[in-house]
């Protein structure tokens, strides 16, 4: 049986179109050398087996770009955009195509505008404490390249080897330390974006504060619908003086639950406080030894950070609040090594679900940190009315959970079992005060949940930027807000023919 | 009430009398208006929207009339909207660290509430018992520990905002994360009642605990003491909040300076027993190899105390700068910003070192009275090229309505590029131009 | 169990995209034959991206394509019947350098290397491998390698050739602008064969241990074998005697089997499997069979690629019946040489070598067999020896085995960043623990000129020895 997308050859009826693109009269072979032309013959993808890599990201969706373009610079990045909005054809930006929520899928007809050439750190501000660097640049580079001058950049999705800071701003990435830092949106300084006929719009700047409407701010996580990002000014902090990472190992998830209250309550806001559960302790040790006890009913994750004698007066209070909640060992990592290892876990579970199943279905659900022990009951509740195995790994102190829906998409039905499983999830946070998406994004996957959280108004009023921005809705068309049809994700493998003793 | 206009009398019928206030004695910039409406509540603020989208009133929504100066002359002014009805907490969690209120509550009772739950918002604003929530997010104010506590948008988490057709629509939620949909919270911080009636707003909370303690530390020199603070700001045991004032300012606060140059660094330390007196012990020390003589540390109720005169002195109804600037530019221009600047009698600074921002405020000497508007033209003009020049911008915060009627209080603000997105969204929102029209960037 | 759906039903396509189209890309084969990729490795992937950033050719070339994700994704289109293997495909599969360094850092854990092989096996029986790698295939990894007397033979007539005149007069003549860029580029990369080769015999070279206290002359001599391998004997032979003092000076009688063939790795790695099963089954034989009754026996080898695919001998030959069991002893057996000192209770050098050096980690040494501590700490162990980590030091160095004949362009702007980073150390000498490395580094050392390029790139093995040597002055 053989399969391929409609994108093989360049036609495209002009339904798929996004609804105000106008495909002109131009020939798609000519609308390609145009895109030669501004970037060189060497970055334009177009030929469709090589267009069968920028199909997915990281999320459950699929989509062919028509071509991908990876500009040098501004200049071809602004260019591209113009050609696009003529030819009518929509566009998406990619970073690094680690995204969980399908934002750097093309549209249909769309291309994609890659960003891997654009990956130079232009400038380090140790007087400002402010790096101005170019979108492609992978966020753990900067962080490790900041080291150097005694700084760090701090929001660090779990990708953040390989994330990139443009798809960082586009998404509002957040991270473990956003707990105590906040996420992208709190770091992000000032942008050169561009807009969908090519227009560069400076958005912030060096100073913190800038008069007017905060572009700047409703720019970041508008999910690429507003502009692309093509130069970035983002905040530093400086590297703390001690850290503390507190490994809790508790017998159950609610005694673990029932740790994060105490903490939060004592009036600790750790710099970082993870949850892993039993499961998500199975599969990181399937692969990497970091050190989590295997037979742990739940793990916590907790660093502190500051001067010394704010680290040694709190840990003494975050020890006493694990011992009282029933942890049965408490290991602190003093050793960068040590910290390293242990975060190595956390860093890595959601590709270590790869060894349970074959196929995962991620929630991004975020609730009030009090609810956590409630929604993790319905998560085990969701978990046997579906005979969905879900694994937990997640940002408990934030209260932005991760249940993760681990399946065999082989199985008949399951997937639809998966995705009402994962609905009902969803529901239920936001029944509990909560919302869909903690920091993934809404993109397509999550596109028809948001009258769950939002009025037709609300979005409604949403959409006024957007049509500030981008007038004609060329940018990233079709995500976000939902458009009536019922979701229907394309997963990531379609076995041709399946031999099920084969799988482990 | 024989003044009674007929936008009052037709706001009478629609809500009803106890809804309407009287108008003698109100103004915003000396402008008289019409009406002022004091909803009892959210369906009666509905239906104002509704009918003044209907008739083209023009609508100025306010909360305690604190920062009422900031904004282009409005060139008529219909109906001022009182929102202090509105302070209901709608959702106060604790444990979760988040509430929920509505616009028109002050922030001394928010504060006062939320220490009942031991957390504290850390927004800030002069005359908290009269500055509303909605007044401190409408503007965006930030005070003295902007440093460490970050601005408002910081820590809005969610919002209700009645919009042009007096519909309420939200943005966020009240978990302490949250990307779904676009971030609306952050454009409605800071535009100055343009797009709508903030009437709602949650916020992530910081635990309240630990003791305060303060630092002042004379310096011979504004630039001597600006860049101490500059070193200081750099450390691990940097405080949490750092001001250069100068001399005018510091003989308002009651503070010894040196000289007639002279300045002097406030230091804000929050926290932990141990570590605020590790922050306190380590700035002074920092601050004395810096140059500054005779510094004089400050205990909890000192600190707080000082703080919170040095956030109300520029908004002090009975002692207003006549002119009142402020200035945003990166940190390490602070110093250039500074020296660049010749102050005229009564002028006075309070630098922010760390965050990149400086006041500039000047009082009217005895004697002149508003009859200057030269002098104030030349130092608004002096201010802002000095300002562009670091890479800054400069808005006209408090000055004069002879003076503010012949100048954009934002000019050079933003760029034209920009200022046209700004336009359109404006539009988008407020197809009818009811919301504070005139009064923000581009006049929008 | 788990029934597979019926294909047709089990695919969807996201309303966005509109119909589904039933036909593929290209009119090519997929793949075929027992030795695939199979389907349990390929959809490990969860394409969550986290091996882009440790891929030499994705971070140099910037392009999906070239990542260790779109490989993948390109195996999976074939397996699906989405795509044939065309020549622009296989291109995509023939850019990898087959490092493993994705596989290192992969959280779930996608044993990369394996689908590489099973996947370049499947361009080799289709006869679909790109025009550079059949030359090299066919002239060298099949012609030469597995034969020992006449790969030994051609290095004689290279020698001759170098040392006399005739390559200056072939060099100036421009001759070698006839030949293919691939020997080129070959001609090119062969080091001067300054040093005498190394050979295998029936000579048990005698445990020496010093006499001195140290713990590893404590006990009896133990018997471990040494591998040759096929190209290393004749271009270091030097390292290779090294290799043997100092197993011998820790307590080991070493043999060097006279039987034994090149490991057959290369061949693995052009997916020529044969090839690589029939040499793999003759180094079993000479190497088990001196096992017998041998406590401790162990199977070492000083080049990281053989050592890599000796420890996976026992994947290699799973389906062969004779074999199977046989291949995982060896397996289970083989240690890298420094893994092995690092292991003992190394008896400490006391000479002194007063140098700064910096390691280059091998990637079948980091990645495929996540050795990276044990070759340091035998370093450490050097008197005088300073070592000096440079920027990613796992990041291939372009060499890969004979990746620098097929893709030379690439594998040069990989060496370029090497030796930048080399050069960033100010080291007076590189030490790595395999020959391909050692002779790439090499190359790019003496064509930038830099500091390094003083010395002869080293083994690990080679400082060692050279400590021990120096205790006697």
């Amino acid at each position: 049986m053989l399969y391929h997308r409609p994108t093989g050859s360049l036609k495209v009826s002009s339904e798929q179109i996004s609804p105000q693109g106008k495909w002109s009269a131009v020939q798609p072979a000519q609308f390609v050398e145009s895109l030669k032309e501004i970037v060189g013959a060497d970055y334009v993808i177009f030929h469709p087996e090589d267009l069968l890599v920028y199909e997915y990201d990281g999320s459950v969706d699929r989509s062919m770009p028509r071509a991908v373009v990876l500009p040098a610079n501004e200049d071809e990045a602004s260019r591209t955009l113009a050609l696009a909005y003529r030819e009518g054809v929509p566009v998406a930006g990619r970073g690094s195509g680690t995204g969980l929520s399908g934002g750097a899928l093309a549209a249909p007809g769309g291309i994609q505008i890659s960003f891997t050439r654009m990956n130079r750190i232009l400038q380090v501000d140790t007087e400002n404490r402010t790096a101005t660097i170019e979108p492609g640049v992978i966020n753990l580079d900067l962080d490790t390249h900041v080291r150097k001058f005694g700084m760090r950049y701090a929001p660090d999705p779990s990708s953040q080897k390989a994330c990139s800071l443009g798809g960082n701003i586009a998404e509002n990435a957040g991270g473990p330390h956003c707990l105590a830092y906040g996420t992208t949106t709190n770091h992000v300084l000032g942008m050169r974006v561009a807009l969908e006929d090519g227009t560069m719009l400076n958005l912030g700047a060096e100073a913190r504060e800038i008069p007017g409407y905060d572009l700047r701010g409703v720019f970041v996580g508008s999910e690429g619908t507003f502009g692309i990002a093509t130069r970035i000014t983002v905040r530093l902090l400086p590297l703390p003086e001690t850290v503390k990472t507190f490994l809790g190992v508790f017998p159950d998830i609610d005694s673990a639950c029932s740790a994060v209250s105490a903490v939060i309550g004592h009036g600790i806001v750790p710099a970082a406080l993870e949850m892993i559960d039993a499961l998500s302790i199975r599969a990181v040790q399937n692969v990497t030894d970091a050190g989590y006890p295997e037979d742990a009913g739940a793990v916590l994750l907790i660093e502190l950070e500051g001067l010394w004698e704010e680290v040694d007066e709190v840990s003494r209070e975050v020890e006493s609040a694990l011992w009282e909640t029933g942890a049965s060992d408490v290991r602190v990592a003093e050793e960068d090594s040590e910290r390293e290892r242990l975060w190595l876990g956390r860093k890595t579970a959601f590709g270590a679900f790869g060894t349970i199943a074959p196929n995962y279905y991620l929630v991004d659900g975020v609730v009030p940190r009090t609810r956590l022990t409630q929604v993790l009951r319905k998560v085990s509740e969701v978990s046997e009315k579906y005979g969905i195995t879900i694994a937990n790994v997640f940002h408990a102190g934030d209260g932005n959970l991760h249940p993760c829906m681990l399946f065999d998409e082989r199985e008949p039905g399951v997937k639809d079992r998966a995705m009402a499983g994962a609905a009902e999830l969803m529901e239920y946070c936001v029944e509990m005060g909560g919302s869909l998406s903690g920091e993934h994004g809404i993109g397509l996957e999550k596109k028809e949940f948001m009258p769950l959280v939002y009025t037709e108004q609300d979005m409604d009023t949403m959409k006024l930027v957007r049509d500030a921005f981008a007038p004609a809705n060329r940018l990233n068309p079709g995500k976000i807000f939902p458009d009536g049809e019922p979701y229907e994700p394309s997963l990531q493998r379609t076995p041709a023919q399946a031999d099920p003793g084969m799988y482990v | 009430m024989t003044l009674t206009s007929t936008l009052a009398q037709n706001l009478s019928a629609l809500v009803g009398a106890d809804a309407v206030l009287p108008v003698e004695g109100v103004s915003l910039d000396g402008v008289t208006p019409q009406a002022v409406a004091r909803p009892a509540d959210r369906q009666q603020l509905s239906e104002i929207i509704k009918w003044a989208a209907a008739d083209g009133v023009r609508l100025f929504p306010r909360g305690g009339g604190v920062f009422s100066s900031l904004g282009n002359l409005p060139s008529q002014v219909d109906v001022i909207l009182d929102l202090s009805r509105l302070n209901r907490i709608m959702d106060y969690q604790p444990a979760d660290l988040t509430v929920t209120a509505e616009a028109g509550i002050t922030l001394a009772t928010l504060r006062r509430e939320l220490a009942q739950g031991d957390k504290y918002v850390p927004l800030e604003a002069p005359l908290p018992h009269r500055a509303t929530v909605g007044g401190i997010l409408a503007t965006g104010f930030s005070g003295p520990l902007r440093f460490s506590s970050g601005l408002p948008r910081d820590w809005i988490i969610g919002a209700c905002v009645a919009g042009s057709d007096g519909a309420e629509t939200r943005a966020g939620g009240r978990v302490v994360k949250n990307v779904t949909g676009y971030d609306l919270n952050k454009l409605y911080t800071g535009s100055l009642g343009t797009l709508g009636v903030i009437v709602e707003a949650s916020f992530k909370l910081a635990p309240l605990h630990g003791t305060w303690a303060g630092l002042a530390a004379p310096f011979p020199s504004m630039s001597g003491a600006v860049n101490s603070s500059r070193e200081l700001i750099s450390q691990v045991y940097a405080p949490q909040g750092l001001q250069v004032i100068s001399v005018d300012v510091a003989k308002k606060l009651g503070l010894d300076c040196p000289g007639d140059s002279g300045a002097v660094v406030l230091a804000f330390i929050s926290g932990r027993p141990r570590a605020v007196a590790r922050r306190l012990e380590e700035s002074t020390r920092q601050l004395e190899a810096g140059g500054s003589a005779g510094s004089e540390a400050l205990d909890e109720a000192g600190a707080r105390d000082l703080l919170d005169r040095l956030t109300d002195l520029p908004w002090l109804e009975e002692d207003m700068p006549s002119l009142a600037l402020k200035v945003t530019l990166p940190p390490s221009n602070v110093g250039s910003f500074v020296d660049a600047m010749e102050l005229p009698p009564g002028a006075g600074i309070i630098a922010d070192p760390g965050f990149g921002a400086v006041q500039l405020l000047r009082w009217t000497p005895a004697g002149l009275g508003d009859s200057d508007p030269g002098v104030t033209l030349a130092l608004i003009e002096s201010v802002r090229r000095n300002a562009t020049n670091l890479n800054g911008s400069a808005v006209v915060e408090v000055c004069p309505p002879g003076v503010k009627a012949g100048i954009d209080v934002w000019e050079g603000c933003v760029g034209e590029a920009e200022l046209e997105i700004m336009r359109r969204i404006k539009q988008n929102f407020d197809p009818a131009g009811i919301f504070s029209p005139g009064r923000f960037v581009g006049r929008l | 169990m788990v029934q597979p759906e019926t294909p047709a039903q089990g695919h969807t396509i996201h309303p966005h995209l509109g119909q589904d189209v039933l036909e593929p890309l290209n009119n090519e084969p997929g793949f075929a034959g027992l030795d695939v990729p199979s389907e349990a490795d390929l959809y490990r992937c969860v394409h969550c991206g986290l091996c882009l950033s440790s891929c030499p050719t994705y971070t140099t070339l910037k392009v999906e394509t070239e990542s260790p994700r779109g490989r993948i994704a390109l195996m999976r289109a074939v397996h699906e019947g989405r795509v044939g293997i065309s020549e622009r495909i296989v291109s995509h599969w023939e850019m990898c350098l087959q490092c493993r360094a994705c596989e290192a850092v992969c959280p779930s854990g996608v044993p990369y290397g394996r689908i590489m092989e099973y996947t370049r096996a499947q361009t080799l029986s289709q006869d679909k491998q790109g025009a550079a790698l059949k030359r090299v295939d066919r002239f060298f990894l099949r012609a030469a390698l597995p034969h020992p007397r006449r790969l030994r033979f051609g290095f004689h007539l290279l020698r001759i050739y170098q040392r006399s005149r005739l390559r200056t007069l072939v060099r100036a003549s421009g001759l070698l602008k006839l030949l293919p860029e691939t020997l080129r580029s070959m001609e090119a990369q062969l080091p001067d064969l300054k040093e005498p080769f190394f050979s295998p015999g029936p000579e048990v070279y005698p445990a020496r241990p010093r006499t001195s206290s140290s713990e590893a002359s404590a006990g009896s001599p133990r018997t471990v074998a040494l591998l040759s391998g096929c190209v290393m004997p004749l271009m270091q032979g030097n390292t290779m005697r090294a290799a043997v003092r100092v197993l011998a000076r820790n307590g080991c009688n070493v043999a060097v089997p006279s039987n034994q063939v090149c490991c057959g790795a290369l061949n693995l790695h052009a997916g020529d499997l044969e090839t690589a099963r029939r040499l793999a089954r003759r180094n079993i034989d000479a190497f088990l069979s001196a096992a017998e009754g041998r406590e401790g026996y162990k199977i070492i080898t000083a080049s990281a690629g053989c050592g890599s695919n000796m420890k996976e001998y026992g994947e290699l030959l799973k389906n062969d019946p004779q074999y199977a069991e046989p291949a995982r002893r060896f397996s289970q057996m083989t240690m890298d040489v420094t893994e092995f000192l690092a292991g003992l209770p190394l008896d400490p050098p006391t000479g002194q070598v007063n140098r700064r050096v910096t390691y280059q980690d091998p990637c079948h040494l980091a990645h495929a067999q996540r050795i990276t501590g044990q070759p340091r700490e035998v370093l450490k162990a050097i008197p005088g020896l300073e070592l000096v980590e440079m920027e990613a030091s796992s990041m291939c160095c372009g060499g890969a085995g004979f990746y620098s004949m097929v893709q030379p362009e690439v594998s040069g702007r990989i060496l370029e960043t090497k030796v930048g980073n080399i050069e960033a150390t100010a080291a007076d000498q590189v030490v790595t623990a395999n020959p391909g490395c050692m002779m790439q580094i090499e190359q790019g050392l003496q064509s930038s000129g830099c500091h390094a390029a003083g010395r002869r790139v080293a083994h690990v093995v080679d400082l060692l020895d050279e400590a021990y040597r120096r205790e006697e002055e």
